[in-house]
């Protein structure tokens, strides 16, 4: 029985729509404004975010990182306790392999932007990364060709180079790069290995624009002295070996590397990528609700114009109802006659609010190399949206015609 | 879905306000129905508060007052 009713009702509220073209494209266009906005905001939220998290994660869960500047995102960072620090140093990589038990594998690597040059073709501030031999441990990459260093190769520094899949486009269109010998600042270098294409990352981690290099020829070209050369030593715990445990272990260990006094402050940071995680997901959570304020000010907007155009519906077609009612017509029917008039109106305003979120997402991918991309969570969340607005701004119209005195409302002109 | 569950609670909060404002029965047991479910829904959520205790008590207040008037209300549509 209801079904029915909920059927006739529709039936009405199509043809009301379809009688009154204009209005009815006035009225969803605040609807369409406002999902489109809201769930433009978290489609971009929800990419950005397995951008930022994928890179995070290729970081490693367990990898501990040995810097002078510790990871934070407080608003009172005291920077002046770091500014004397020390930056690590590659014989200290050799101390804490000696000393430390709880890692699986410790790498070193500094890095600089530099040009790279193969015949005619050249590219310009390339990432140029010197590291040590086990850094194939700790960082996630594959090899779409060629080789890794080999523990002589990296130790005694031979001038060979492993680089990213956008290098190797850049430097070499029409040819195999694997042996071929590419300058850096003057020095030569073999290319070996070729790493697979990863994409963009938001965080500037890809391996695509870099170039690895073992640590004993990048030294020739990289001041390893230099802070602005990022030198970092990466820290793998073994599989059963909790961070703390291995960070205590380290702080052991590097303390007396340093020869610091019982007492005394460490002059290093050890940094998890647990405190990127935590740091971006504070940052979403406020991009988000800033996405809720302002769709929902566009929804607002677009619910009071249903209302209002609702309003009027009910005002024209009074001596209808009136009619209805007398030939036996329920208030219920008559209230999801207009109830489903705004939910079937704000849907459609909801649909094209989606089907232009969809245009602009397809439209950015292709702008971007990022995959950016309409979700069914989002789809969900943009038509229930739709549909309660729909109801809450329906109701009180839909409610008052349901109320209206048949003998009052057949008289009313 | 967290938001979109909040959504229809939130809505029938308000259809529940309409059904108070016209002194309709109906009203006070949508009423009811919303209080209960958002109540659930906070607390599965973790979302109890100082905030959630406040808003919790003085809901009860009101529904206290509502059954008071309950038999004097409309029980049509």
């Amino acid at each position: 029985m209801l079904f029915i009713l909920f059927k006739e009702s529709l039936i009405f509220a199509w043809q009301s729509l379809v009688g009154n073209k204009l209005r009815s494209f006035l009225s969803l266009l605040g609807i369409t404004i406002g999902i489109f906005a809201i769930i433009l905001v978290f489609t971009i939220v929800d990419a950005l975010e397995n951008n930022i998290k994928g890179s995070i994660q290729s970081l490693g869960n367990n990898v501990v990182y040995v810097q002078k500047w510790p990871w934070s995102f407080g608003p009172d960072y005291p920077w002046w306790k770091y500014m004397n620090r020390p930056t690590p140093k590659y014989y200290e990589l050799d101390e804490l392999q000696k000393r430390c038990k709880t890692t699986e594998a410790i790498a070193y690597r500094l890095g600089a932007r530099k040009t790279l040059k193969y015949r005619s073709n050249s590219i310009q501030n390339a990432v140029l990364a010197g590291i040590s031999h086990e850094f194939y441990k700790i960082k996630n990459f594959d090899l779409s060709a060629g080789r890794y260093f080999t523990q002589n190769e990296a130790e005694a520094g031979y001038h060979q180079v492993i680089i990213g899949a956008k290098i190797a486009e850049g430097l070499f269109p029409n040819e195999d790069p694997l042996g071929k010998e590419i300058r850096i600042s003057g020095q030569k270098a073999t290319v070996i290995g070729i790493i697979k294409k990863e994409g963009e990352s938001l965080l500037g981690m890809s391996f695509d624009y870099q170039v690895i290099t073992p640590f004993n020829f990048a030294r020739y070209i990289i001041d390893v002295n230099s802070e602005r050369s990022d030198p970092t030593i990466y820290v793998k715990a073994k599989p059963n070996i909790s961070n703390a445990e291995m960070m205590d272990e380290l702080t052991g260990a590097l303390r007396s590397i340093r020869k610091l006094k019982p007492k005394s402050e460490p002059n290093f940071a050890l940094n998890e990528t647990s405190l990127l995680t935590k740091g971006f997901d504070a940052l979403f959570v406020v991009i988000g609700t800033a996405g809720w304020i302002i769709g929902g000010f566009s929804i607002l907007v677009g619910g009071f114009g249903i209302a209002n155009i609702m309003f009027v519906s009910v005002r024209e077609r009074t001596n209808l109802i009136g009619i209805q009612k007398s030939l036996g017509a329920k208030n219920l029917f008559i209230l999801l006659q207009f109830l489903s008039e705004s939910v079937l109106l704000s849907t459609i305003g909801g649909f094209f609010g989606l089907l232009l979120t969809w245009i602009i997402t397809a439209l950015g991918k292709g702008a971007i190399d990022m995959d950016i991309s309409l979700t069914g969570t989002n789809i969900i969340l943009g038509l229930t949206i739709s549909v309660l607005i729909g109801i809450v701004s329906g109701f009180i119209p839909a409610y008052s015609a349901s109320q209206l005195d048949p003998v009052e409302a057949i008289r009313m002109n | 879905m967290m938001p979109a569950v909040f959504g229809v609670l939130v809505a029938a909060n308000f259809i529940s306000c309409v059904g108070l404002w016209f002194y309709k029965q109906w009203g006070v047991q949508l009423f009811l129905l919303a209080f209960f479910a958002k109540t659930l829904f906070y607390i599965l959520t973790a979302q109890t508060g100082a905030f959630f205790y406040v808003t919790l008590s003085l809901n009860l207040v009101f529904i206290g007052i509502l059954l008071g008037h309950y038999r004097k209300m409309s029980p049509n549509l």
